[in-house]
């Protein structure tokens, strides 16, 4: 069900099918592990068992001796070569493969390159490591205690696990708030470490070819152009002798956004061997080793007035980034967008403090459908906005309206420094509430807890900050946030879009033509979009905190406006008018005052290709490019309602409605932002209820595969029920925001506040997600667990 | 070993490895890569593939044991380039997004609408075309889970015992009961039988087993029958849970049974499982060992010295051991109907999802009450039992439901909070039983 506004959408703009669908329901899609190469051998990785050991010695002889194997590469092979350690996303340093010590459960200690992939397995068993167990650093408040170990003791002069303190808002004016506030809540919230988990695992087959130099990666990869000049300054090859290739990419969620010590041993293993490797990690190597996200430990509070006026927020943060600090954001924000913990809110003032700790974990911190760190923030406020109404006694929607920003405040200018762009808030609250019925559910609720049953109507309204960013702020290992476009024009009006994004299954193939054929009023079905190849593609940083529309759809508007202005000089001199005389009707360059005087850009691109005089200085044909360099980020929103009813005998969540009200602008395809909030919600639903990568005491990764590692799937989901309000971005050319990451930024903690809310009755204010029945059940009992540990 | 199978209508043969499983025959000696392996540990369902038309999960199938059937791969629905009804619903109703899981989606569902026209639960299907499948590529299947969680483990036994690949083996299939024997005989305890392949394979992938040979008992239609003995109902050991869920005989005499082999897994799991491979398997956790207790079957064996019976409630011996002696032979489960004034009967299996095994399953016909997953072996709960024979009330007897167990604790559940499960599950089974008998 949609609820639909008025939205004056242009006309190439609608719910146009999928042309990637065409190959993808027939089974033609081409990812990774489909790509065969001639004598291509097979890797595989040997991980760590330990959480932290010291590796006393390492024997390959008998692994050497099997007679499928080609090579086995440890670490110090690569020490020769200076590739044992590499940069993360963070500027730290990650091992490729461990040479000193093991420092996470699943760490990569040698890698085998076989001749079939069950041969470099069966390998794997044949190499002998001798390990010396240290302790573990598991828990993340204990990582600063003084005698806790040091894990990344290969640096020089450290002696403990602090990695950075990060600081923004005001503090001293913040405390002035609270003190003389009239309300103050805290409350401890824990934003568990999940994992991406898309479906399709990470893998690489590289092709180093010794007569060219040339090394060709296919990788699984959301930023192949990245990747090439990471490639580029790790390994010292030439940046022009490295082509990546991103082919189908089967989901990455941020997942796929760094460089794993699997692709570059894949590439050492081609260079060694001199032959194509592929590596394709499984679903345990997957979920243990590559990025996780969020473990936030966070302590929020809140200060008020008695009628409900939100004054201040207040947050410190344990940040647990693993045993590398490998976090994906842009360089001077260590705890990446998490300054909107503001939420959609005015405030008096706010302030926050983060400190990122080491611990025996994988490393990470990616941004999973987060835009870097702005789930976590959402979380926050959007929980302590629910803790407030209940130490008020307030209605949670009530105290939202009262609360959320003004259509006059924008652009509006947060506590912490964020210009968020534009926005609507109380429509799009009033609008999720008349769809959910609220009012009438509420009823609901009090007849029902009379009958002693649990339900729960939970709220969540949020603004994102996405489509990083304006160069001038945001950089990636100093490359900075901007996106290339190249549009070329084909004689028969045909055309062909080159852009720097990947998708992973967010329809660019389709979004993307939509966008030029709005510009130059021509099919989008003639309209061919290519990406994911470095050779064929231009630079730019990739797709990930929902930046593909923001950042490379502008790119995209705006090349195709080169072309269009270019048509219009070819145009004048076909109809022989001057170039000032000419208007653009959506379809057509024509003369002003004589309508029928017009031509289209088939017709236009054809003259270009002809031998018709041009004006002097016009160099002919119609192709363009461009770099768009955003001016500002795009603040999507959204007011989210959740129903659930808890089965107060077992703490079994039913999930009966989850209402979702999102605006990102305009929208190019509506059918495919409903698409990506669908699976946004189911996301958020499986964070909330079931997902958790825990730990046990030895460092033990409990969370290791889908049997574990729960997913929610159609029998968990209820059918989503979608409404939208359209609030155009000023700043971007099409209006459009971004959307990929908005329902798993949203939904978390409308589920979660709805599942407390049925637990009022039991006087319950919070508990830590996932809310697992088991959880549900020891928090009725007024003892919730730590989630992030073993249950006991 | 040479395979041979029929593949979207194409015979295709190679040597393998006997090891080779499914998908990767499909993948890498067929070169039909539409097929994709997402998990390893058959949870997803993005492998599905049609095999002599039912869905089953590629990834836990042997190549050896399709041989000399038909498999069918997305790359063999579209005729001409005409796409198959279900991948246009897919098309125009937006349910796909990275494509990667789509084709398991796409056969599981057409498996899905071939065997019942109106599906009522399972395989992401609850409304078909109607709600978009959502970005994560849901898996919309389930399991396969070994006792030990496949990520974790005691130090040293962690990931580097991961591989998702078996160890190699030696296949042997058996063309009879008697032959089977004879295998078994001829291997001995290095021999392990394969029924379905739903239990033991995500073991030997995750190489916590590793039998030499396996004696793959596939081909022994004569042991997949269900049969009225007048008081009692033969059930063939090789009887897959699809077949007893849909049997009309086992529908009306033995509604429990055939209730509870519903939900079993999923619908490929179902298609592959078997009865006497689950109960011979002897996880706790199953379905069907709770629900046979109940029911006071006895499970027939043939071995080297003959045949005999032996009493469920004397079956299961220990975690995953069964009194079933080295190369015996599950051949068949007899089960009585329950007598007038036991009729009534519940399954209670409370799981966090739809798919997963039960974090504590209760299964009741009459006054008989069986607990899965409350210890090492499936349990009478015979407090319980006790209680109600002595004429409390069903509330008050489920209290005693706990009483004897010694349920474990993992990443889902406490001990203490099975034991109150237990509890509430009783309670709650009992009630239904009395109001439908």
């Amino acid at each position: 069900m949609t609820a639909t506004e008025q939205h004056g959408a242009p006309a190439a703009f609608g719910p146009m099918r999928r042309k990637e669908d065409a190959r993808f329901v027939r089974g033609r899609g081409s990812y990774v592990d489909d790509i065969v190469l001639p004598g291509m051998l097979h890797g595989a990785v040997l991980r760590s068992p330990h959480a932290h050991a010291r590796i006393t010695s390492i024997d390959t002889a008998a692994a050497e001796a099997h007679p499928k194997v080609k090579a086995v590469i440890t670490g110090q092979t690569l020490a020769g070569l200076n590739l044992a350690w590499m940069p993360t996303l963070s500027n730290d340093t990650q091992a490729v493969l461990a040479t000193d010590k093991v420092r996470f459960q699943g760490q990569e200690v040698a890698f085998v390159v076989a001749e079939d992939r069950y041969s470099a397995r069966d390998a794997l068993e044949l190499i002998e490591v001798d390990y010396e167990a240290l302790p573990a650093v598991v828990d993340a408040r204990r990582a600063l205690d003084a005698d806790a170990p040091v894990i990344r003791d290969d640096v020089d002069g450290r002696t403990d696990n602090h990695i950075f303190d990060w600081e923004t808002g005001a503090a001293a004016r913040t405390e002035e708030v609270f003190r003389d506030a009239e309300v103050t809540v805290a409350e401890d919230i824990l934003y568990p470490r999940v994992h991406p988990a898309p479906l399709e695992t990470c893998g690489a087959v590289a092709d180093f070819d010794k007569v060219t130099g040339k090394l060709t990666v296919w990788e699984t990869t959301q930023a192949p152009h990245a990747h090439r000049t990471l490639y580029a300054i790790v390994a010292g090859l030439p940046e022009h002798k490295i082509r990546v290739i991103s082919p189908d990419i089967g989901g990455g969620f941020g997942g796929k956004v760094g460089i794993y010590p699997g692709y570059v041993c894949a590439v050492v293993g081609s260079i060694v061997t001199g032959k194509p490797v592929k590596w394709v990690e499984d679903r345990s190597e997957n979920l243990m080793s590559t990025a996780f996200a969020r473990d936030f430990h966070m302590r929020g509070e809140v200060a008020a007035s008695r009628d409900g006026r939100i004054r201040a927020v207040r947050v410190s943060v344990l940040a647990d980034h693993g045993a590398f600090n490998g976090t994906a954001q842009p360089t001077k924000y260590p705890a990446g967008f998490f300054g909107v913990f503001t939420g959609s809110y005015d405030l008096e003032a706010a302030d926050c403090k983060v400190t990122g700790v080491y611990t025996n974990k994988a490393p990470g911190g990616v941004a999973y459908a987060c835009s870097f760190r702005i789930t976590e923030a959402v979380y926050l406020v959007e929980r302590m906005v629910d803790v407030l109404a209940y130490r008020l006694g307030m209605d949670p929607a009530e105290l939202r309206m009262r609360n959320l920003l003004r259509p006059d405040q924008f652009p509006y200018s947060s506590q912490t420094g964020w210009v968020y762009d534009s926005g609507d808030y109380q429509r799009q609250l009033a609008l999720a509430m008349e769809l959910a019925g609220y009012q009438e559910l509420r009823a609901e609720q009090r007849e029902r807890r009379e009958r002693g049953e649990l339900m729960g109507i939970g709220v969540s309204f949020f603004t994102e900050a996405v489509g990083a960013g304006p160069r001038k702020h945001m950089d990636i290992l100093g490359l900075g946030m901007a996106d290339g476009a190249d549009l070329q024009m084909h004689p028969t009006g045909k055309a062909v879009l080159r852009i720097s994004v990947q998708t992973q299954g967010q329809g660019h193939e389709t979004t993307f033509a939509q966008i030029v054929a709005n510009e130059l009023g021509i099919p989008a079905d003639d309209v061919e979009v290519v990406h994911g190849d470095t050779d064929s593609t231009p630079f730019g940083l990739g797709t990930y905190g929902s930046r593909s529309t923001p950042v490379s759809g502008a790119a995209t508007a705006v090349v195709a406006r080169k072309v269009r202005e270019r048509a219009r000089i070819v145009a004048s001199a076909m109809l022989e008018v001057s170039p000032d005389d000419l208007e653009w009707d959506g379809a057509r360059w024509f003369v002003r005052g004589d309508p029928d005087q017009g031509k289209t850009i088939p017709e236009i691109a054809f003259a270009a290709h002809s031998s018709l005089e041009l004006p002097d200085g016009v160099e002919g044909h119609l192709d363009a490019q461009t770099v768009y360099n955003p001016p500002s980020l795009t603040y999507p929103s959204g007011a989210y309602i959740c129903v659930v009813e808890v089965d107060p005998g077992t703490g079994g969540v039913k999930l009966r409605r989850l209402v979702a009200v999102d605006d990102c602008g305009v929208r190019i395809n509506p059918m495919i932002v409903e698409g990506q909030v669908h699976g946004g919600l189911a996301d958020g639903v499986g964070m909330a209820l079931m997902q958790v990568i825990a730990f046990d005491s030895d460092g033990n990764c409990l969370g290791g595969s889908f049997m574990d590692y729960l997913l929610p799937t159609a029998m968990e989901c209820p059918s989503w029920e979608l409404g939208e309000t359209v609030t155009p971005s000023p700043h971007h050319p099409i209006g459009a925001k971004g959307v990929g990451e908005s329902a798993t930024v949203g939904s978390p903690p409308a589920v979660v506040n709805a599942v407390i809310d049925a637990l009022r009755p039991y006087g319950v204010r919070h508990a830590d997600m996932p809310l697992t029945p088991a959880q549900i059940w020891r928090t009725i009992q007024g003892r919730p667990f730590r989630t992030d540990l073993a249950i006991t | 070993m040479k395979v041979q199978l029929a593949v979207n209508g194409s015979e295709v043969s190679a040597d393998v490895e006997d090891r080779l499983l499914l998908v990767h025959f499909l993948r890498d000696v067929a070169g039909l890569t539409a097929t994709n392996v997402g998990c390893d540990t058959t949870s997803c369902g993005a492998c599905t593939v049609l095999l002599d038309g039912e869905s089953v999960k590629s990834c836990t199938v042997l190549a050896a044991q399709a041989g000399g059937h038909e498999v069918t791969t997305v790359e063999g629905l579209a005729s001409d380039g005409e796409m198959h009804p279900v991948q246009r619903a897919f098309h125009t109703r937006h349910a796909l997004q990275c494509g990667f899981c789509t084709p398991g989606m796409v056969m599981a569902i057409v498996s899905l609408l071939r065997g019942e026209p109106a599906p009522h639960r399972g395989a992401g299907t609850r409304r078909p075309g109607r709600q978009p499948v959502p970005l994560h590529g849901l898996p919309q299947h389930r399991r396969g889970r070994p006792r030990r969680s496949a990520g974790a483990g005691p130090r040293g036994e962690g990931p580097g015992s991961v591989r998702v690949i078996p160890s190699s083996f030696t296949y042997r299939r058996a063309d009879s009961a008697a032959e089977a024997l004879d295998l078994a005989a001829e291997y001995g305890e290095d021999a392990k039988y394969l029924a379905g392949g739903h239990s033991l394979l995500p073991l030997m992938k995750l190489r916590l087993a590793a039998p030499g040979v396996l004696i793959d008992l596939g081909g022994l239609r004569d042991l997949s029958y269900i049969t009225d003995h007048g008081p009692h109902i033969a059930i063939g050991a090789l009887t897959r849970h699809h077949d007893i869920e849909h049997s009309e005989l086992l529908g009306s005499q033995l509604p429990l049974l055939a209730h509870a082999a519903g939900q079993v897994g999923d619908p490929q799991v179902r298609h592959r499982g078997t009865i006497g491979g689950s109960v011979a398997h002897a996880d706790p956790a199953s379905d069907l060992p709770a629900v046979l207790l109940a029911l006071d079957a006895t499970l027939v064996a043939s071995g080297p010295g003959g045949g005999r019976e032996i009493p469920v409630a004397e079956f299961f011996r220990g975690f995953f051991e069964t009194a079933l002696e080295p190369g015996e032979l599950l051949t068949e489960i007899r089960v009585p109907k329950p007598a007038p004034g036991s009729r009534g009967w519940s399954f209670q299996k409370f799981t966090q999802r739809a798919i997963d095994w039960a974090i504590v399953g209760v299964a009741v016909q009459g006054g008989n009450v069986a607990l899965g997953n409350m210890g090492p072996v499936p349990l009478r709960a015979a407090a319980v039992e006790a209680a109600l024979a002595g004429g409390a009330p069903p509330a008050e007897a489920a209290m005693h439901a706990a009483d004897g167990t010694s349920p474990g604790l993992d990443i889902r559940a406490s001990s203490g909070y099975r034991e109150h499960l237990a509890r509430v599950l009783v309670s709650r089974a009992l009630a239904q039983a009395t109001s439908g008998s």
